[in-house]
């Protein structure tokens, strides 16, 4: 195929490399074994119990939860829950990003509004209590309409990184609160009976809010798995390329894969984007050396200006660290300035969050 | 109709038998019997008024609770209503009550209305005791009956104490429920009312302070909850995974020396082991693949250990840390080698009281000893996530942050 006609190509068919935006469908690749804990440890498993995916920023969180909610929301299976009785249940995996929630009343009052959305139900609101109304509808999915609710709530540990700042026993308590809710032991009228449980996704561990003593443990604490979301293996990165452009006049060489793997390591929002620049360069076959340069440069730039869009604020030390392992990578193509700059700008946010 | 990615991820039963993270209950629970048998003697006491059953973090407390619920609902006449108070450290004590004369109605279900208006200010106390409490028995009279009252996490109404000089702090419940239930269980002693407490205390119960606690156990028995033996983990791990993967003899033990018995831990590792050999499609689970999957089960199950190492002070966390190094140096544990220890990682700190540290640790069953005088952790489990968890920094900020409780 010559350039000309490889460009008239690629015009018609659009770069299929997503950033910027949570990855929907069937673009979301290579997370399946993920999946497949989540449903054991929240529905199908014996304990019925949360999760605390964490990540760095960018890896996925989102669109991964955004992915378990469309991928099921039409689910027709149903389910015998462990420690219930004979009934089955059907399964609704609720969405719900609560970074710019501000109080546990606003908290308890989306979570119920989320609810009336989903299941596009009436129910009177009757008590002042926020977490009482939540409940009611709880209550009345579960035991009127049979439904077993897997909350996915995203950007958990920015909300409670709010709630500490007015007072950080609200955040603590609210941890608490969950964590008996989630048991099934807070409700009078339907005590010991598990009616949901909770995905949370954060940038920061349990452990790190308690380090940097945003939170306190209450009594048992919240009781959660952990799950990490890892950056891609080399040979998902090549299955991503291949999945991307299964039908696209556009093939990635191995060449320029393992390119994409050396100067992303596998971090799955800088694989797009080079992919993307990547897919942007070609017209006639591979890459040449030229445009090597040039994609290291055009790529350099966005990874600086990424990160420091980024800051510091929940960004925790082992992300911190990460990135800099990745510039290291990636610093020499983007000139003096540009790299200088950068460097600073990651030490500030070192400085800042570990103390020097 | 599904797609094809919802085939692959089915919503289908886990054939996982093992739970790690929720109360057991009904005929999942094992073992205690015991202790069970005691609280049913205790039950059947008329000058015993409640029992209190302590624990370390994760060990079953809320699963004994919910046990005893369904046992006392067998006993004739006995009528349990459990109360979980982890979220209720900040409520003040009308709402407490409140919300408690709510649940005994409901789960009752009794014919007696629960107001708010009663439980408002000054009045909570006295209509609790004086109108309430009254009322549910005489409607349960006419049945003989005997009301238990099983209260879980019980020491949160002492942990509020840490943020003292809060100006709020002073109207939560455990500055005020604590006395309430004291001069509650005085008032049933004397008018010989037919209502017993069970209270479940975290770990740390003995460090709580005794004048606040002791108030309350005078009235009753304490025991504690141990950690399973050999022979009961192994029959807890057979009941559980014979007939569909059972476990070799030599990866129960080194399930055992991995984890002492400890119910959570047990669970976290029997799990995962589980999913193992399952995936590779086992006929049964070995030790090789249970210490396969020791490190991997150390990270998955990571956010519930920090919770036990929240629960333990600076100190102990300083001392733990340092241990943990030198063991994984394969180091002796002694006084001297973790003072040297310390010493090399500038990390020199007020060891003037190791020895009783130490033994506080083997008391509460964290770490233990032999007569050589050298120490080890009570369950490998929580060592190996500290060398995986725990940073140099961590442990040297918590050294430069007074004060050290």
């Amino acid at each position: 195929m010559n350039s000309e006609s490889l460009r008239e190509k690629m015009k018609i068919s659009a770069n299929p490399f997503i950033y910027n935006s949570p990855v929907r469908g069937a673009d979301f690749y290579n997370r399946d074994v993920i999946i497949n804990r989540l449903w054991k440890e929240t529905v199908t498993g014996k304990t019925l119990g949360n999760v605390w995916i964490t990540g760095e920023r960018q890896v996925g969180k989102t669109s991964l939860l955004r992915y378990i909610q469309s991928t099921y929301e039409d689910n027709t299976e149903k389910v015998r829950l462990y420690g219930g009785k004979d009934d089955y249940f059907s399964v609704a995996f609720v969405y719900l990003n609560v970074q710019d929630n501000k109080s546990r009343d606003e908290f308890f009052s989306n979570l119920q509004q989320s609810l009336k959305s989903f299941f596009d139900f009436k129910l009177e609101s009757r008590e002042e209590d926020a977490k009482k109304n939540f409940l009611n509808s709880l209550d009345y999915l579960h035991f009127k309409k049979k439904y077993y609710i897997v909350f996915l709530l995203d950007e958990f540990d920015a909300f409670i990184e709010t709630l500490a700042a007015g007072d950080r026993e609200s955040a603590s308590s609210l941890l608490a609160e969950l964590n008996t809710l989630t048991e099934g032991s807070a409700s009078a009228s339907k005590d010991g009976v598990k009616r949901f449980s909770c995905i949370f996704a954060a940038n920061h561990t349990p452990h790190d809010l308690l380090k940097e003593d945003i939170i306190r443990r209450i009594g048992s604490g919240l009781i959660t798995q952990s799950i990490k979301l890892d950056w891609f293996s080399r040979a998902q990165v090549a299955e991503l390329a291949q999945h991307y452009l299964k039908d696209s006049p556009v093939q990635l060489t191995d060449e320029e894969i393992e390119f994409c793997f050396k100067m992303t390591q596998g971090y799955p929002y800088f694989v797009q984007v080079l992919f993307s620049i990547i897919y942007e360069h070609k017209a006639g076959g591979a890459v040449s050396k030229d445009q090597f340069k040039k994609i290291k440069q055009e790529y350099g730039e966005i990874f600086a200006e990424t990160v420091k869009g980024w800051g510091g604020a929940y960004m925790p030390k082992p992300t911190l660290e990460k990135l800099k392992g990745l510039f290291g990578k990636i610093g020499k193509t983007l000139g003096d300035k540009a790299l200088t700059l950068l460097f600073k700008g990651i030490e500030q946010y070192l400085k800042k969050k570990m103390g020097g | 109709m599904k797609t094809a990615r919802q085939q692959q991820i089915s919503l289908k039963r886990s054939r996982n038998p093992f739970n790690h993270g929720s109360p057991v209950k009904g005929e999942e629970f094992f073992g205690r019997q015991e202790i069970i048998d005691n609280i049913l003697l205790f039950l059947r006491k008329e000058n015993e008024y409640n029992f209190t059953v302590f624990g370390q973090r994760r060990i079953g407390k809320t699963s004994l609770l919910r046990k005893i619920q369904d046992v006392a609902n067998k006993v004739n006449h006995t009528y349990p209503v459990y109360f979980n108070l982890q979220d209720k450290a900040r409520a003040q004590l009308p709402q407490l009550l409140f919300e408690i004369a709510t649940q005994i109605t409901v789960a009752l279900e009794l014919k007696l209305e629960v107001q708010e208006n009663d439980f408002i200010d000054s009045h909570a106390s006295f209509n609790f005791k004086e109108r309430f409490i009254p009322s549910v028995f005489k409607e349960l009279r006419s049945e003989k009956g005997q009301l238990l009252l099983l209260f879980d996490e019980f020491d949160v109404l002492g942990e509020i104490e840490a943020i003292e000089g809060d100006s709020i702090v002073g109207a939560f419940a455990y500055k005020t429920f604590i006395p309430f239930i004291v001069s509650l269980l005085e008032e049933i002693q004397i008018k010989k009312y037919p209502l017993k407490s069970i209270f479940a205390v975290g770990r740390n119960y003995k460090d709580l302070d005794r004048q606040r606690f002791g108030e309350i156990t005078k009235f009753g028995p304490q025991e504690e909850i141990a950690n399973f033996t050999l022979e009961e983990t192994k029959k807890l791990l057979q009941k559980s995974s014979d007939g569909i993967i059972p476990f070799e003899e030599e990866a129960i033990n080194e399930i055992y020396m991995l984890t002492s018995g400890h119910p959570y831990f047990t669970q976290c590792l029997a799990a995962s082991s589980f999913d193992a050999a399952e995936k590779n499609k086992q006929k049964s689970i070995s030790r090789e693949i249970v210490r396969e999957e020791f490190i991997p089960t150390v990270k998955r199950f990571a956010s519930g250990v920090i919770w036990v190492w929240d629960s333990l002070s600076a100190n102990d966390q300083v001392i733990l840390y340092l241990m943990a190094l030198l063991k994984e140096e394969k180091r002796p544990i002694t006084v001297d080698t973790i003072r040297e220890k310390a010493l090399s990682l500038n990390a020199a700190h007020d060891f003037e009281n190791l020895r009783q540290i130490l033994e506080k640790m083997v008391h509460f069953k964290i770490i233990r000893n032999d007569k050589r005088g050298e120490y080890d952790f009570y369950v490998e489990f929580i060592r190996k996530w500290i060398v995986r968890e725990i940073s140099e920094a961590e442990i040297k900020n918590l050294i430069s942050s007074p004060p050290c409780p």
